[in-house]
């Protein structure tokens, strides 16, 4: 365990800040603003002659031309491919001079995007972090770069809305790969994301982060805390788990029980909780009201154990150590 | 030299390293001179729309209106508007404004210029209804008392005045979220940011009310309100970035309790009142830097060091509402959290990928041990008890490697490891280890299938049975603490059988084996099966099919005293669900159309070994269909047609038939399960009001 104060440890981290923020203005010429959108080694193919006005020539159409309706297609923005002294469409699909020059099935193909493209994705992949370094730290070594995600899987560069940046549209696209979520969404406990409110990345980092399941925060309970604040705590009495982990009790994606639970109550809590008396009962359906046996139906009906032991998350009474106050 | 220093240690060299390796330098940039880009067709001007109609659903319901806001059978007016305008200098502003006539509202508006600076408001309406069917005798939600009449009885089926007194009561909260966020381009790669939200959720919620044995379930008023602020800068050249973060987030309760009635006869006189703790105010502070790299042989590496620190010190109630209750001192409470991480990830060869991770996450609760002479429930003097404060240490380490062999055959090994650390907690160390192979097919141009499988094994040492609850049973293993062995195989496979027809198929199976435990979780068993199929024959037309498959199954058991035999609790849980759509444009007509139908079952059995005794089978059956057609009468006007079939039905045993007489012990809110059986109707008019710049024709 840490033996330093925080105030200790928050000025260790700015000072570290500081000297990797100075250290690379010194050192580092600019990016985007004085460099190409994308490398031209010595023997590379050469670009067209007047840029757009070539490609536009033949790549004309409305599906296409969406482009400009993007921060892509921005003439005043020295970072926007189409930015000042910048390479047009050239910046992300490379030199074209011999592909414009080309005829018929002999021209030289350019970089294409998605997976039905020929070009490999590592490629493809690397014209788009040239620019997006910044928003894609993360982005080697996670899940979707493992398996080979190109970007274009996702996004849509040339539409003039990327469905996957809309909160309303993402969910399908996300649940497109991920087809055991979209099960999940249809679940009766289920986040907002089937009626259009929420989107994955509300909770997932898709370009990766150092968090477990590539999540927006650094922990499970940090990122459930973020929204449910109410359960951030640090109570007077903790419920051990709560602390550690959230999904140890919550299925996050959905459940067919209430408040996206693993199990419902009593069986849930008895997965931990067997001490003698009432929470290492057998509660068998005869406990149900009219069910004929021993009357139990405060352990069973409605929220079970929570009926009592409503603090599940933690308490702040002085005597709540049962989590009932 | 620690783990955690080591890491440290890595993590500071993998920062400092964006700085050092910045410095490649890039190739020349061709001439552009004459890159006119005369056939470009910027945006300039505005385009927007305005969205005006009505939406009416035929059934008023709680369920059905969730996290829409559309749970009464009335019309609600559709209102939405988008608008885009530039300028020729790039200074821009935009708004996108959504469902304005329902509590689901939402919109943000945009100014800025490009590549300068961007400021926006934004604010976000998330209804969550819950009952609309539940019945209370307490007067008030905020501080619930009874009526003056009220008769206290032992149990529900005494209390008199109960059916009387019945009103009904919602349940349901709304969260609404306003921000304001700005961001500014300080040039040579930096970008500054900060933004200011403000969020509250208000309503009520359902609490249980225990007075030891017999128990109420209240309507309480919730007011939450969290206030937070977030500043960055963040920089990012061709190959590398860096990014630090502040925030700072507090939560404030509009009360610190809430006192309610005991409406049962009191267990002792003076017991007739009780106060419920409700959320404490708090703090959350967090310090975060993070930053990548690009380094030699195609790989990349980057890192994160984050510090927060949780706080709360709001003022204890009494230890009850017995007479000659005091309280019992300050909670100063205070948490520190850490997460240092490093990820890399490399391609040094062609077809070979490698990557890795390795995180360490600390927390570590500082708060005031108090030490307290507690009262169960308001009712009965308890045992006299100090705070536990639960610290914990995680180390993960995660790692694998794919090699392309063949064209067509890719293998890859990979596996992670957990150590955690606890205190407090009858397992002081728990051992994940996760190991698995997988092959990746690409027999033909278009299919892939991808086969995975491995085993993953967890221990648990240290453990310290001094630690647990009194009366728990020494016998017990909780789940997380305790060995288990598990065994899981993935399938994946996607056919692109023709440029228009696309083909998903996922599998997974995991069996768990709590093998060494005796009381508490046993076994688990998951399977998932999802399909979907997309075809679509041109550009104007798409279709899609779409099923899943889950199940979900347990086996625990308990132990009623250390002398008795032993009970099992089996639970199977499935679920299923199919979908079919496809959306049509021709002309001026756009037609879009679906229908979903999801299913679940859940069977529970509960007694001697092999004597499981069947709980009534949870169920709930979803049917929707949706069709929406669009004709536009001209080029600016559009008008939308809508109608929607949703039916929801659900057989519960914990709700069905308990009534707040029905259990003697319980008073419960009457909660019904969930069902509904609405036709929803839309019509609205779209309006494009845009004037955009001509583009210029090309040559």
């Amino acid at each position: 365990m840490r033996d330093q104060l925080p105030t200790q440890r928050l000025l260790g981290a700015a000072l570290a800040a500081l000297c990797v923020v100075l250290g690379a203005l010194v050192l580092t010429p600019a990016c985007a603003e004085e460099s190409p959108a994308a490398p031209a080694p010595a023997a590379a193919p050469a670009y067209t002659p007047k840029g757009a006005d070539t490609c536009l020539k033949c790549h004309d159409d409305a599906a296409l031309l969406g482009l400009f309706r993007t921060a892509h297609g921005r003439p005043t923005d020295a970072r926007s491919p189409f930015g000042h002294g910048q390479l047009q469409c050239e910046a992300c699909h490379g030199p074209g001079d011999a592909h414009a020059r080309g005829k018929g099935k002999n021209r030289p193909p350019l970089i294409r995007f998605g997976h039905k493209s020929g070009t490999p994705v590592p490629t493809q992949n690397e014209q788009c972090l040239a620019c997006h370094r910044g928003t894609n730290a993360h982005w080697q070594g996670n899940a979707h770069a493992a398996n080979d995600l190109s970007c274009a899987d996702c996004h849509r560069a040339h539409s003039a809305e990327d469905p996957v940046r809309k909160v309303a549209t993402q969910p399908e696209i996300c649940t497109g790969c991920h087809l055991a979520k979209r099960t999940d969404e249809l679940k009766p406990s289920h986040h907002p994301l089937l009626e259009g409110k929420m989107a994955c990345t509300a909770c997932h980092a898709a370009h990766g982060s150092t968090a477990p399941a590539q999540l927006v925060k650094h922990t499970t309970t940090e990122l459930c805390t973020s929204c449910h604040t109410e359960y951030r705590g640090p109570f007077v009495w903790e419920h051990a788990p709560v602390t550690e982990d959230c999904s140890l009790c919550h299925q996050p994606h959905g459940s067919t029980q209430p408040s996206l639970l693993k199990t419902r109550p009593p069986f849930l809590c008895q997965e931990c909780h067997e001490a003698q008396g009432h929470p290492s009962v057998p509660y068998t359906p005869d406990g149900l009201p009219g069910g004929g046996g021993p009357q139990r139906g405060a352990f069973l009906a409605a929220r079970g154990c929570v009926n009592c032991h409503s603090q599940v998350h933690g308490s702040n009474h002085p005597s709540g150590s049962k989590l009932m106050r | 030299m620690t783990p955690r220093t080591t890491l440290r240690f890595m993590i500071a060299a993998l920062l400092a390293a964006p700085a050092a390796t910045a410095l490649a330098d890039a190739p020349a940039p061709p001439d552009t001179s004459n890159w006119k880009c005369e056939s470009c067709p910027f945006f300039k001007g505005y385009d927007a729309d305005a969205t005006v109609g009505a939406i009416y659903p035929d059934g008023a319901n709680a369920s059905f209106g969730q996290y829409t806001g559309l749970d009464q059978s009335k019309a609600y007016l559709d209102f939405g508007a988008h608008g885009d305008w530039h300028d020729a200098d790039g200074k821009y502003a935009r708004y996108d404004l959504d469902d304005l006539g329902l509590d689901s509202r939402d919109g943000r508006i945009t100014i800025g210029q490009d590549g300068r600076y961007a400021v926006s408001m934004s604010y976000a309406g998330q209804p969550h209804r819950v009952y609309d069917a539940t019945v209370t005798p307490f007067l008030t939600a905020g501080s619930p008392a009874l009526p003056s009449s009220w008769v206290p009885a032992g149990s529900t089926a005494g209390m008199s005045d109960l059916a009387t007194s019945l009103h009904g009561v919602d349940i349901g909260t709304i969260r609404k979220t306003a921000g304001l966020d700005a961001r500014g381009i300080l040039g040579s790669g930096f970008t500054a940011f900060g933004a200011v939200t403000h969020e509250s959720k208000r309503g009520t919620e359902i609490v249980g009310m225990p007075f030891l044995v017999q128990t109420s379930q209240v309507a309480t008023a919730i007011d939450y309100q969290t206030d937070t602020i977030e500043v960055g800068v963040a920089w990012a050249s061709r190959t590398a970035s860096a990014r630090l973060v502040l925030s700072d987030s507090k939560f404030k309760d509009a009360w610190s309790g809430m006192g309610i009635q005991n409406p049962y006869l009191p267990l002792v006189p003076s017991a007739s009142y009780g106060v419920r703790a409700l959320p404490p105010d708090n703090e959350a502070r967090q310090a975060s830097l993070s930053g990548s790299t690009v380094l030699p042989g195609n790989t990349s590496a980057s890192a994160t060091v984050s510090y927060s620190q949780l706080r709360q010190d709001e003022a204890l109630l009494a230890t009850s509402t017995l007479p000659g209750s005091t309280v019992p001192g300050a909670f100063d409470g205070k948490v520190n959290l850490g997460h240092y991480a490093a990820t890399i990830g490399s391609r040094p060869v062609t077809g070979l990928s490698l990557r890795g991770r390795v995180s360490y996450d600390e927390r570590k609760d500082d708060s005031t041990p108090l030490t307290i002479a507690q009262v169960v429930t308001d009712v009965a003097p308890g045992a006299t008890l100090t705070t536990p404060r639960y610290n914990y240490d995680r180390l993960f380490l995660d790692g694998g490697a794919d090699y392309r062999v063949l064209k067509w055959l890719t293998v890859g090994i990979a596996g992670d490891r957990l150590n955690v650390d606890r205190t407090n907690q009858v397992a002081k160390t728990t051992e994940d280890g996760r190991t698995y192979g997988r092959v990746k097919l690409t027999p033909l141009a278009g299919l892939s299938i991808t086969l995975k499988g491995g085993a993953a094994h967890r221990t648990a040492s240290g453990i310290d049975l001094s630690l647990l609850p009194a009366n728990e049973n020494p016998l017990l293993s909780i789940f997380h603490l305790s060995n288990r062995d598990r065994d899981f195989g993935e399938l994946e496979a996607t056919w692109a059988a023709a440029e228009t027809v696309s083909v998903a198929l996922q599998g997974l199976m995991a069996n768990d084996d709590y093998r060494r435990s005796t009381l508490g979780l046993l076994s688990g068993r998951e399977r998932r099966l999802g399909a979907n199929v997309g075809w679509t024959p041109k550009e104007s037309m798409s279709f899609y099919a779409d099923g899943g498959y889950q199940t979900r199954e347990t086996l625990q058991a308990g132990q009623y005293s250390v002398t008795s035999s032993l009970w099992q609790a089996q639970i199977k849980d499935r679920y299923w669900n199919a979908g079919i759509g496809g959306r049509y444009t021709v002309n001026r007509w756009e037609l879009s159309a679906d229908y979903t139908h999801a299913d679940s079952a859940g069977d529970t059995g509960v007694g001697g070994v092999g004597l499981l005794a069947a709980y009534p089978q949870l169920r709930t059956r979803y049917d929707s269909a949706g069709l929406t057609l669009a004709y536009s009468v001209s080029k600016p006007l559009k008008v939308r047609l809508r109608y929607l079939y949703q039916n929801f039905a659900t057989d519960d045993w914990a709700l069905d038939n308990v009534g707040p007489a029905a259990v003697p012990n319980l008073l419960s809110l009457g909660a019904p399960a969930a069902a509904y059986n609405v036709n929803l109707f839309g019509l609205s008019f779209t309006y494009n009001f845009g004037k955009v710049a001509a583009p210029p024709s090309a040559e």
